[in-house]
């Protein structure tokens, strides 16, 4: 990794570091299907590019920083009967909470397309109760890298779409007195910007005004629940209270009303932006609040009605004075989101993956055992190599570890384990960490239903030096070439939950 | 459209200048192009009737063809469209499940919020049409927004929209000193649109 890259990287998190002595990173359900795409090829390499991001920027805090698999997330959601979706209500955010102490949750919604690859990444901030969502679109194969791209710009608190040069026309909206708009107006007028107008916000008060920095658009929304129940509220349906005349008219205003405002506010958004563009040719509509090195800003492209750059809070301005906030604010605008060299990300990329240290201080040993045939059909014998090759190869894609001697670790396992599928005793394990040294040991089997002509590929992961399980995980494949899609998704798995265990 | 709404709109409530507003220190102006004698130009002035009277004076004098309006036509956008009202409005529209008040009114919220946000992004759009309804009504060119009101402690500002492109031409903080009288400060951003520097 280059110098650049790592400065790069320490740039994406600059902001956020500075408050992260102890962020939880958690990865959620990744829900849907799109384009190409399946919510399980995100749910399993988005956490793992993430993952390995993030310990490589948040270098100093490493240790007091967490990374939560989609795996964890799924078994608390499912301890409390909460349904996994790609937003929740406040309270359930609140039961999360507990859980992931600072930090953020981050779920996806692969949204229907008929031609790239679309997602909708939403991060729910605990640190400032903030619900940001973007909408993302990639080709298939490079959505997960572009989502994680997209997460680091959020967790920066400044996202961009599309930079603001000079020469681009701004309606502006501030919170600021006259003479100081006056001052805001001479500077963008100086950079170059040309300015349709700036409002007047002497009938706004703070509170009203904040309204502002909440929006919902197509590409970019941020919101964040006020109450306990507004979330939730939100979300219920209206119902007709009863058959009075009144009532009726009340519950059919209100309909109208929500379905326009609150289902409709990034269409409605969108029309107020075109008819300001028609009307006085501005490119762009910036809302302002000043408040020092607080400030926020967003940007609304009119043309589109989309708002396309955000930041909240100014940490690098010179000072907290309005011609520093200003230049911070005009520079900002024309910084376009950090270049990533995305074959960084690329989970194949040699000496880059994510790895465990092993008892050795090396990589982490990790035994892996033929799986045991219970199809009681000489059909499928084959299989009991070509799974655990299948799973070597998938997780030396993703992971860096080194392989126990495959013959030696067959030995081992039937001398000890005696191809069992249950759970491993123990002293089984111990015995077999002894012969072998290895730090992890993975085995299975697998059963053929003939009825519906499926394999259920079962396996298990230890670690053999805590004696514990890490993974137990299960699929059923078609015995074609979707078997080994489905060995990768099992390897995979238990990749995040080596990496989750040995974070703990 | 009622006058005092049109001038609501378009002074950008000149009446309502913050008491707490900072000063600005230093003589600074962007101006992108001269706005030549002669010029039909629209001035809305905050300050009393004997600014006014002074300000359009100097204006006149130096060749521009001067729309001017009554002060008392101008009221404060507070007056006229306050946004508050919507917050009264949008609750007394009764937007309330009477059968649920914590639910509904949580709805409500939203659902005001939003009208209240589309609410401000499209008051831009009404000023916008109020000044280029000062154009095709008086064949105004520009609108000179000037403030005295505080001339005596410190500062003044002028601002000229042109109404053709809609766009801001020239901006201009005026930090008064102790010589200066409305009709110096008036000929020091007349000298600057004139002379376009």
């Amino acid at each position: 990794m280059t110098h650049a890259f790592l400065r790069l990287l320490f740039f994406f998190f600059s902001a956020a570091s500075l408050a992260a002595a102890a962020r939880t990173t958690a990865v959620g359900p990744v829900v849907g299907t799109t384009q190409g795409l399946t919510a399980n090829e995100i749910e399993l390499r988005l956490p793992l590019i993430l993952s390995r991001a993030l310990k490589k920027i948040v270098v100093k805090n490493t240790a007091a920083s967490r990374f939560v698999f989609p795996n964890q997330i799924a078994e608390f959601l499912k301890a409390r009967n909460i349904e996994a979706k790609p937003r929740f209500t406040f309270s359930e955010y609140e039961q999360l909470r507990g859980f992931l102490d600072a930090g953020g949750l981050l779920t996806v919604e692969l949204l229907p397309s008929d031609t790239q690859a679309t997602a909708r990444l939403n991060y729910f901030d605990y640190s400032t109760y903030a619900m940001t969502s973007i909408v993302v679109t990639a080709e298939a194969p490079d959505m997960a890298i572009a989502l994680a791209k997209q997460f680091m710009q959020i967790e920066t608190r400044r996202t961009v779409l599309d930079t603001i040069k000079p020469g681009a026309k701004l309606i502006v909206l501030t919170s600021l007195p006259q003479v100081q708009q006056n001052d805001l107006m001479l500077h963008f007028m100086e950079k170059g910007y040309r300015i349709a107008s700036i409002s007047d916000s002497s009938n706004l008060t703070g509170y009203d005004f904040n309204a502002l920095r909440e929006f919902e658009s197509n590409a970019l929304s941020y919101n964040i629940p006020r109450s306990p129940f507004s979330e939730d509220s939100i979300k219920l349906k209206i119902s007709p209270v009863n058959d009075a005349e009144e009532e009726n008219f009340l519950y059919e205003t209100t309909t109208s009303q929500y379905m326009r405002y609150v289902d409709g506010f990034a269409g409605e958004l969108s029309l107020a932006g075109a008819a300001l563009t028609a009307k006085t040719g501005a490119d762009y509509l910036l809302v302002f609040s000043e408040k020092g090195r607080d400030s926020y800003a967003r940007a609304l492209d009119l043309k589109t009605g989309n708002i396309v750059w955000q930041q909240d809070g100014f940490p690098d301005a010179a000072s907290s004075s309005l011609p520093d906030i200003a230049t911070a604010l005009t520079t900002s605008l024309i910084t376009p989101p950090p270049a990533v060299n995305t074959d960084q990300f690329k989970l194949t990329l040699d000496g880059n993956k994510p790895g465990v240290a092993g008892q050795s201080g090396g990589l982490a040993s990790v035994a892996i055992l033929d799986f045991y045939d219970r199809t009681n059909s000489k059909l499928f014998g084959y299989l009991s190599s070509s799974l655990s090759q299948a799973a070597d190869d998938s997780m030396q894609r993703i992971f860096e570890f080194q392989r126990f001697d495959p013959n030696q670790g067959n030995a081992a396992g039937t001398a000890h384990l005696k191809g069992a599928a249950t759970q491993a005793e123990k002293n089984a394990l111990k015995a077999f960490q002894k012969q072998t040294g290895a730090d992890y040991l993975i085995y299975g089997d697998y059963v053929y239903d003939k009825k519906t002509k499926k394999v259920t590929i079962r396996a298990q992961a230890y670690d053999l030096v805590r004696l514990v399980p890490v993974s137990n995980q299960s699929l059923e494949s078609p015995v074609d070439a979707t078997l080994f899609t489905a060995v990768d998704q099992i390897s995979e798995r238990i990749v995040q939950d080596i990496l989750l265990l040995a974070q703990q | 459209m009622n006058i005092r709404i049109l001038f609501s709109l378009v002074g950008f409530s000149l009446l309502v200048l913050s008491s707490t507003s900072c000063r600005s220190t230093q003589d600074r102006y962007v101006i992108r192009e001269t706005i030549p004698k002669g010029s039909s130009v629209a001035i809305l002035v905050e300050g009393g009737n004997d600014i006014k009277n002074a300000v359009f004076m100097e204006f006149m004098k130096s060749g521009y063809a001067v729309k001017a309006f009554n002060a008392t036509d101008f009221y404060a956008v507070d007056d006229t469209l306050d946004v508050k009202d919507l917050k009264k409005n949008a609750f007394v529209t009764n937007l309330f499940d009477p059968k649920n008040p914590q639910r509904s009114v949580a709805v409500a919220e939203k659902v005001f919020e939003n009208i209240y946000k589309l609410h401000i992004y499209n008051f831009e759009n009404m000023k916008a049409e109020m000044l280029q309804n000062l154009q095709k009504k008086l064949g105004i060119k520009y609108v000179l927004v000037l403030s005295f009101a505080n001339w005596d402690s410190g500062y003044s500002w002028g601002r000229v929209i042109k109404i053709d492109n809609m766009e801001v031409v020239y901006v201009h903080n005026y930090p008064t000193a102790r010589g200066d009288t409305y009709q110096t400060v008036a000929n020091r951003m007349i000298e600057v649109m004139q002379k376009g520097k």
